[in-house]
């Protein structure tokens, strides 16, 4: 799976999680950017992740990101690793 | 000669910063020594904020501050001058407890709730209602759901543990032990976000000590109202959350408060479900239903601060009192008891209820004379108050003279 791929898996898996309606989800796109997701339901968010994924986010990484760029970059690591 | 100005401190933060800087302002040794500006994170900053002054920072001594995984640190940050100390203190949530919390997109401000009907939105119940459930069978359906199939429970209460001492470290005071180690004997939050004063205090603790250099005098570890959430709404708990954590606290028909209204987790998830407003305000049945509540738990304290802050809140309505009165009664404390009533009739001489109770009060201690002049008090104001009557005739029947115990009294 390439990044792209990966960027629009996790844009769908966000726009389900938080139902915000077709917004676009760029990898510039904050939590802020997006209605629904906010610091509160952030933790749903990265669950949806792990389990779309089959991944295990390491949570001291996932908190200090900013973008959801960065968090496919992690994403794509965790897959390749 | 005008005293020299206090340093000042600056607290920036949501409604709990609000807590904090009001709580810091009232206590007369952080009061003595700081003026305590508060700033929110939330709201429009006022144009009358000090923090518009060009300059404004360098005058502050201390910039108290709230931090939280996925917030942005406060606007002004970089402005904060090198001399002046900076204190951060976690934002206080409890994902773990509410793991189905989302924002529904239903709710929208209204002019009448600025923070919509239902800020605080369920994934569950919203999928409910697009397989077509209707609102009044959501709460039955909510309830037998297995939130496993929702959430994983074992790795969302990693996480959220895993995201507070996350926060813990980006602040000067670490919150996460006093949580995990108590949420589960002491209802610590409300809703998601909304803390009870148990947990407020220890922030208010950290912050104060660090303010003051040495831990703050006074203020209990619980406060009296450790158990009242900041805020007036709370979210119930699914009966799987109660019973994955073994929440002491928490019971089956337990209410939950709702802006004006009490209600129990399956009146709530009906009213959410069908989106109904519910108006925002204090009115006097919510405080009589949160005193239920707490004496039915064999919480006197509680009930008995509910029913005289009620009290003064309301001074013209007799019901606390009379309550009180008869909660007292019901927890053998009869002088207490008898003071309530006597103090509730000097304040409300025209209701039939009050000498109706100190009556019966009186009757069951054996005082039959002074219970007769009670029940006869009763019928004056009520002379269709059939009990009064009733009890009157059992007065009578009572041999007048006074019991022993009359001795002590």
């Amino acid at each position: 799976m390439n990044r792209d791929h990966l960027l629009s898996e996790t844009g769908r898996i966000i726009r389900e999680t938080v139902q915000c309606g077709p917004v676009a989800i760029t990898r510039a796109t904050r939590a802020m950017d997006v209605r629904g997701w906010d610091s509160l339901s952030h933790t749903m968010i990265l669950m949806q992740l792990e389990d779309g994924f089959g991944i295990q986010l390491p949570m001291e990484r996932v908190l200090t990101l900013g973008t959801v760029g960065e968090l496919v970059d992690l994403i794509a690591e965790l897959k390749a690793g | 000669m005008n005293a020299p100005p206090k340093p000042r401190v600056l607290v920036y933060g949501n409604c709990q910063g609000g807590w904090l800087a009001d709580t810091l302002r009232l206590q007369p040794e952080v009061a003595e020594q700081f003026e305590i500006i508060y700033l929110s994170d939330y709201q429009e900053r006022p144009p009358d904020h000090p923090i518009n002054e060009s300059g404004f920072l360098a005058t502050c001594s201390v910039v108290i501050w709230q931090t939280a995984s996925g917030c942005k640190p406060p606007w002004f940050l970089a402005d904060v001058p090198a001399h002046v100390r900076q204190i951060r203190y976690p934002t206080l949530w409890l994902k773990l407890l509410w793991p189905t919390y989302a924002v529904d997109p239903r709710n929208v401000r209204e002019d009448q709730f600025p923070w919509g009907r239902y800020p605080y939105g369920d994934r569950l119940v919203m999928k409910l209602l697009e397989q077509g459930v209707p609102p009044a069978d959501i709460p039955r359906r909510y309830a037998d759901t297995d939130l496993n199939t929702i959430v994983n429970l074992a790795r969302f209460t990693e996480m959220s543990l895993a995201e507070l001492r996350f926060n813990d470290r980006q602040s000067d005071l670490a919150i996460t032990p006093f949580i995990e180690s108590t949420f589960r004997t002491r209802k610590l939050f409300g809703s998601v976000n909304h803390p009870t004063f148990a947990i407020l205090h220890q922030i208010y603790h950290g912050v104060a000590a660090a303010l003051l250099n040495r831990p703050p005098a006074a203020a209990p570890l619980f406060p009296a109202n450790a158990d009242e959430v900041l805020g007036n709404e709370e979210v119930p708990l699914h009966p799987q959350i109660i019973e994955h954590f073994q929440l002491s606290w928490a019971f089956p028909g337990m209410r939950w408060r709702y802006h004006s209204a009490f209600l129990t987790a399956e009146e709530y998830f009906q009213a959410y479900a069908a989106f109904t407003p519910i108006p925002l305000g204090q009115p006097p049945a919510l405080w009589l239903a949160r005193a239920r509540q707490a004496a039915e738990q064999s919480d006197l304290a509680t009930a008995q601060r509910l029913l005289l802050e009620a009290s003064s809140h309301y001074p013209a309505v007799p019901e606390f009192l009379q309550f009180l009165g008869l909660i007292l009664t019901r927890h053998g404390q009869l002088l207490e008891a008898e003071k309530v009533f006597r103090y509730a009739i000097a304040q409300h001489p025209r209701a039939a209820a009050l000498p109706f109770e100190l009556g019966r009060l009186m009757l069951q201690q054996n005082f039959a004379a002074e219970a007769a002049r009670l029940f006869n008090d009763t019928l004056r104001l009520d002379p269709l108050h059939k009990e009064a009557r009733r009890q009157l005739i059992l007065a009578a029947g009572r041999p007048r003279s006074q019991p022993v115990v009359a001795a002590v009294r």
